[in-house]
């Protein structure tokens, strides 16, 4: 179990987060959404000890994870920005990755550069970002860490590539259970992925639900204004879109059997909000909150 | 335990290509260069291959490794910050252990070179001989013709182990604060030493030019202990730079 207790971090005058307490379980994925600069990556780089926190800390298992060789052997962390290598081969950064990760797989890493067509010969500063992208997630995978972090995993890879990744990814996680943190904007297409999401916002974490939970929450009300307003005018609407008469509300809130019934007897269309849109529409508005 | 083995063994990883290779290109010049002597008798020596004692004749082609050995521990203490440190973080490792990796790897590093520079000035003074050449001995650090051995090397040792203390100290503060560390060097150290013009009071000229004994021994060891403090007190809480190939 992580735990995260009154983090703070700020890079000169710049607050970047604020008294952050987080709980994460074992073996589950997390997806960390948050607006660009909110702190995702500073977030991600504090857990994975790349940078130090001003105040606060993090367990890992009871063990505080700056400095502590015990708990920083069970941590990996694939970057957005890549790996700071100059100009090494893949199969040297493999080598590098296999002597430093205490569970590396040898044998999956093998299969993941046959499935994603790596050329291990090829210096790593002549790869494609996509191709970049994915000796990181090679990396990620085959590190079998108890606690793996992808921060962008899907920087220039093709839509076929991403699938295929998240489709190992679950394939692997089932298999050999271990915390996964993403870190992303192609939210949508994770959505299926993620058990929980940590949303950060203006310093702090704004949310943490399970998927299901937060989806049950979102709707798309989509009818005559007159109809909607007055069931919902005490409900958190996180969006509005008005078309002459008929309007899309945007709702983040539970709805009785009763206040359904009564919307689609009153010819209103009820859908579910689709994850990156609600994370959208929550971090876009500062939340109404209703009684 | 097993993450500071780990950590080691990162910094092992080349260490064998880069011994070979600086090596293998410091032993063929010195080949080269006693083949150039033996060739060309008359060769005056200030135009020799190798070092010579300022106006006198002699001569040495070992004791020219000196500075090209000086200049791979500078850059190798650079590496160490710049090149190894992030990759090592990046990797979890932790400073601790990196730190720990990086004093055995020196103290390895410099005692093998130590070792393998003290058997070939010993050499030298040989083939010079054999070569109707007068060989130098003096290296104001040691003595090739009346220090022994065991002497040789534990002097050449710990004038080295300094040198890489001093830089890696340098490399860690240039890589925490970037070219700022030079302006501050430059002005509370290098620059008022040379206004006096005693440049004999720089630590590098010092560490180079005095004859090991026991006592200079004892403070270079002491100067070496006290840069690897500093060091760690650097390296513990530093952040890594984003730096992408």
């Amino acid at each position: 179990m992580i735990e995260i207790k009154n983090l703070s971090k700020s890079y000169g005058k710049t607050k970047v987060l604020t008294d952050i307490n987080l709980t994460l379980e074992e073996n589950k994925i997390y997806g960390l959404l948050g607006r660009n600069g909110v702190g995702k990556t500073t977030l991600i780089n504090l857990i994975s000890n790349q940078i130090k926190a001003d105040t606060g800390k993090i367990l890992i298992d009871d063990e505080e994870i700056f400095e502590n060789s015990k708990a920083m052997e069970n941590v990996c962390l694939v970057k957005e920005k890549g790996i700071p290598v100059d100009n090494d081969r893949v199969k040297r950064i493999f080598r590098i990755a296999s002597i430093l990760y205490k569970d590396w797989d040898e044998d999956y890493k093998d299969f993941l550069v046959r499935e994603f067509k790596v050329d291990v010969n090829k210096r790593y500063n002549k790869l494609s970002r996509g191709n970049q992208t994915l000796v990181g997630l090679i990396i990620g995978l085959a590190s079998r860490s108890k606690l793996t972090i992808f921060d962008e995993p899907s920087l220039g890879l093709d839509a076929a590539v991403r699938y295929k990744f998240y489709n190992i990814l679950l394939e692997d996680v089932q298999s050999n259970p271990r915390t996964i943190i993403i870190s992303t904007h192609l939210i949508d297409e994770v959505t299926n992925l993620f058990e929980e999401v940590i949303i950060l916002k203006d310093e702090k974490v704004f949310l943490k639900d399970e998927v299901t939970k937060l989806l049950e929450k979102g709707y798309f009300l989509n009818g005559k204004e007159d109809k909607i307003l007055p069931i919902v005018k005490n409900k958190n609407i996180i969006h509005k879109e008005q078309f002459g008469s008929s309007i899309i509300i945007g709702l983040y809130d539970t709805l009785s059997q009763e206040e359904k019934q009564l919307l689609k007897k009153n010819n209103v269309e009820i859908s579910s909000i689709p994850l990156q849109k609600l994370f959208v529409y929550l971090t876009e508005n500062s939340v109404k909150e209703g009684n | 335990m097993d993450s500071l083995k780990r950590a080691i063994r990162f910094q092992n990883l080349d260490a064998k290509s880069g011994f070979a290779w600086f090596w293998g290109i410091m032993s063929s010049i010195d080949i080269v260069s006693y083949f150039l002597h033996s060739s060309f008798v008359k060769m005056p020596v200030r135009f020799g291959f190798g070092i010579n004692d300022g106006n006198t004749r002699m001569l040495s082609v070992a004791g020219a490794n000196l500075w090209p050995i000086t200049i791979f521990f500078i850059i190798y203490s650079y590496v160490m910050y710049y090149e190894i440190f992030p990759v090592a973080i990046n990797f979890s490792v932790t400073r601790k252990d990196f730190y720990k990796s990086v004093i055995i790897d020196n103290l390895k590093v410099t005692f093998l070179f130590a070792t393998i520079q003290s058997i070939l000035m010993k050499i030298d003074i040989y083939v010079l001989s054999l070569l109707n050449k007068t060989p130098m001995v003096d290296f104001k650090v040691v003595n090739s013709e009346t220090d022994n051995i065991i002497l040789m090397i534990l002097s050449l040792f710990i004038v080295f182990l300094t040198i890489t203390s001093i830089f890696n100290l340098l490399a860690t503060l240039n890589y925490k604060f970037g070219w700022k560390i030079w302006v501050i060097i430059g002005l509370i150290f290098v620059g008022p030493l040379w206004l006096i013009g005693d440049k004999t009071n720089l630590i590098i000229n010092w560490v180079l030019t005095t004859r090991v004994n026991t006592m200079q021994f004892v403070y270079l060891a002491f100067l070496t202990i006290i840069m690897y403090i500093i060091l760690y007190v650097i390296i513990k809480d530093i952040s890594v730079k984003n730096k992408i190939g």
